[in-house]
């Protein structure tokens, strides 16, 4: 292939373009903008910016619900378009509801109606009957198109409902398996992702209702929420004596397993962290573990690391060489992760004397030596040390030896950590 | 026109109808999602009229295309919260039209879409737009010799997801511009 570039770019430039402006969704969302732009520079309080928003609601005709519709959402077709507006700034957490009524944030209602299919794209969730607080929240489902094209983001959110209010939620893009970019009849998804209660509190024990949300977009300019919701029971996190100890027992097997071994690549899973022994001196890697004291084992500490370029080259990474792990004695036992971490691989390129925020990890799990499965046990409690690794390349820009690449692994000071 | 509306409004109205399809396809180029494209070109229309104050209209398409950018550079997410819930990027999309442009823009796509942003911008401002390299530092609020070094980084890494580049798809050269 010889491409001229310029062409290129204008024929892709052409199949993505759009031939329809939504103005009147356009205007509105100018007008939206502008009011509150108005309150905001008049110094009026937050309180008032959500009452403003809450007005708007009421003006929409979607107005708070006083119940949760369940399992066997309805097919019609909605009266109003859905709004996917989001708002000019967060509610802070466990505040009374103020911004809309489309049940997906900390605050917001319950919607009036759930909409499972618009357009001819429908969307169809198996919910879980339960759901062991702490645990990572699994979903699968399935999209249905007829004559639509996409759907935007391939994202769902979770949240769970009472009392007419979202108590937790949390999100995560999905895989679709498509046809040439499109999507089809019955295609199916799995998500996995981690539901954040509300206020920083433990979600208590109990019934709830679960709503699955997924943002479709039907190719000439509609677009909204496909909402599927369920009855669900929330069981409050603990651990048995059996299963801590089958945690325990995997946790030493690595240990003893990466002592008979030859060790992996750092931070593979039994290979072996030394404090200081991986550094350079064009980047720097750094961690904080958060502790949430008030959340379940697995996520009693929120990791997150940075990378400085303190040098004067090009650092350049992806995404998936970033990791968060935790050690015992200095041996890989487990890993840091996130919703939707394995489809994360963007490329990273740190200029010199810039920072990144790397990676997070939102919880710990216990890990598997490289060509076996990770034990199906849940962390054990105990003390460890969490470290960033980073695996890049650096590159030389100025000098006789400009373009010269060489890989580097970088790993950051540990972080104790104890995990009751 | 709807009553009440105020002249930038109607400009904005004129602004949509004529140039969606050139300022989508712009943003499609960036972002390499339609939907995403999309909504970057609604947000950037929110932010050149959200003052509410008159814009004029033979320069209002450039204050739009400026705002895609910087909105793009600054890190766009789609329909922000929702992108914040969801911590990741989507992934590409189908792109239409005969069958060998149409792999040839898949992977044209895929390889801009591995690029990292600000070279992704370089590129698309270079050989889409036909910038200057002053015109492009400019633009980014960078240095010249920066925008050279995005470009050639960008060159090398296409070149090698896309095999040779034809006539026209050098660095340095000064192109034409023609007139829109």
């Amino acid at each position: 292939m010889n491409i001229d570039l310029h062409d290129a770019l204008g024929t892709l430039a052409e199949s993505g373009a759009r031939r329809t402006a939504p103005t009147e969704q356009l205007l509105a969302r100018v007008h939206r903008r502008r009011t509150a732009r108005a309150v905001t520079t008049g110094a009026v309080s937050m309180g008032t910016v959500a009452a403003v928003a809450l007005g708007a609601v009421a003006l929409d005709g979607r107005g708070p619900a006083t119940g949760v519709a369940t399992a066997g959402a309805t097919t019609t077709e909605p009266t109003t378009e859905p709004s996917f507006e989001p708002s000019t700034s967060e509610p802070p957490p466990g505040t009374e509801p103020t911004v809309t009524g489309d049940g997906l944030n900390c605050g917001s209602w319950a919607p009036d109606t759930l909409v499972a299919e618009v357009g001819g794209v429908g969307l169809d969730v198996q919910l879980p009957a339960t759901w062991r607080e702490g645990d990572p929240f699994v979903l699968s489902g399935q999209v249905d198109a007829t004559d639509a094209t996409e759907l935007a983001n391939q994202g769902i959110i979770v949240s769970l409902m009472s009392g007419g209010t979202v108590k937790a939620s949390g999100g995560t893009t999905v895989n679709l398996a498509t046809e040439g970019g499109r999507l089809t009849v019955g295609t199916p998804f799995l998500a996995e992702l981690v539901l954040e209660p509300c206020g920083g509190e433990r979600l208590p024990a109990g019934e709830y209702t679960a709503i699955a949300s997924m943002l479709y977009d039907v190719g000439d300019g509609r677009s909204g929420l496909l909402q599927v919701g369920a009855p669900i029971v929330v069981t409050e996190w603990t651990s048995e004596p059996a299963d801590e100890a089958a945690a325990q027992a995997a946790v030493a097997a690595i240990i003893a397993a990466a002592h008979t071994g030859s060790g992996g690549a750092p931070g593979t899973c039994g290979s072996t962290l030394v404090p200081g022994a991986l550094e350079d001196s064009a980047v720097r890697v750094g961690l904080s573990m958060t502790p949430r004291p008030e959340r379940p084992r697995p996520q009693h500490f929120y990791g997150h690391s940075t990378v400085d370029n303190v040098g004067p080259q090009l650092v350049e990474s992806l995404t998936s060489e970033a990791l968060i792990v935790l050690t015992r004695d200095g041996i890989v036992v487990a890993t840091g992760e996130a919703p939707g971490r394995p489809a994360g691989s963007d490329p990273i390129q740190i200029e010199p004397g810039s920072s990144w925020g790397l990676t997070t990890a939102e919880w710990f799990e216990v890990c598997g030596l490289p060509g076996g499965a990770a034990p199906e046990v849940r962390l054990p409690a105990g003390d460890y040390q969490a470290w960033a690794v980073l695996s890049a390349s650096v590159t030389d820009l100025d000098g006789p030896a400009a373009g010269t690449t060489r890989d580097v692994t970088v790993v950051s000071a540990p972080v104790d950590v104890t995990y009751d | 026109m709807g009553e009440g509306r105020r002249p930038a409004d109607e400009t904005l109205v004129d602004l949509a109808r004529e140039r969606w399809h050139a300022l989508t396809g712009y943003a499609y180029l960036l972002t390499g999602e339609r939907a995403a494209a999309e909504d970057l070109v609604q947000e950037a229309f929110v932010r050149t009229f959200a003052r509410g104050r008159s814009v004029q209209a033979t320069a209002v398409e450039g204050y739009v295309r400026r705002a895609i950018l910087t909105t793009y550079i600054d890190g766009f997410r789609r329909r922000g919260r929702w992108r914040a819930r969801l911590h990741l990027v989507a992934g590409p999309e189908s792109v239409d039209g005969p069958e060998e442009s149409q792999a040839e823009a898949a992977e044209v796509r895929d390889a801009l879409a591995a690029l990292p942003r600000r070279e992704r911008a370089c590129v698309v401002l270079r050989f889409y737009d036909e910038l200057s390299i002053a015109e492009i530092a400019a633009a980014l609020g960078i240095a010249e010799g920066t925008v050279k070094r995005y470009l050639s980084m960008a060159m090398d890494r296409l070149e090698h997801a896309l095999g040779p580049m034809g006539p026209g798809s050098t660095v340095e050269p000064v192109l034409v511009k023609e007139e829109r």
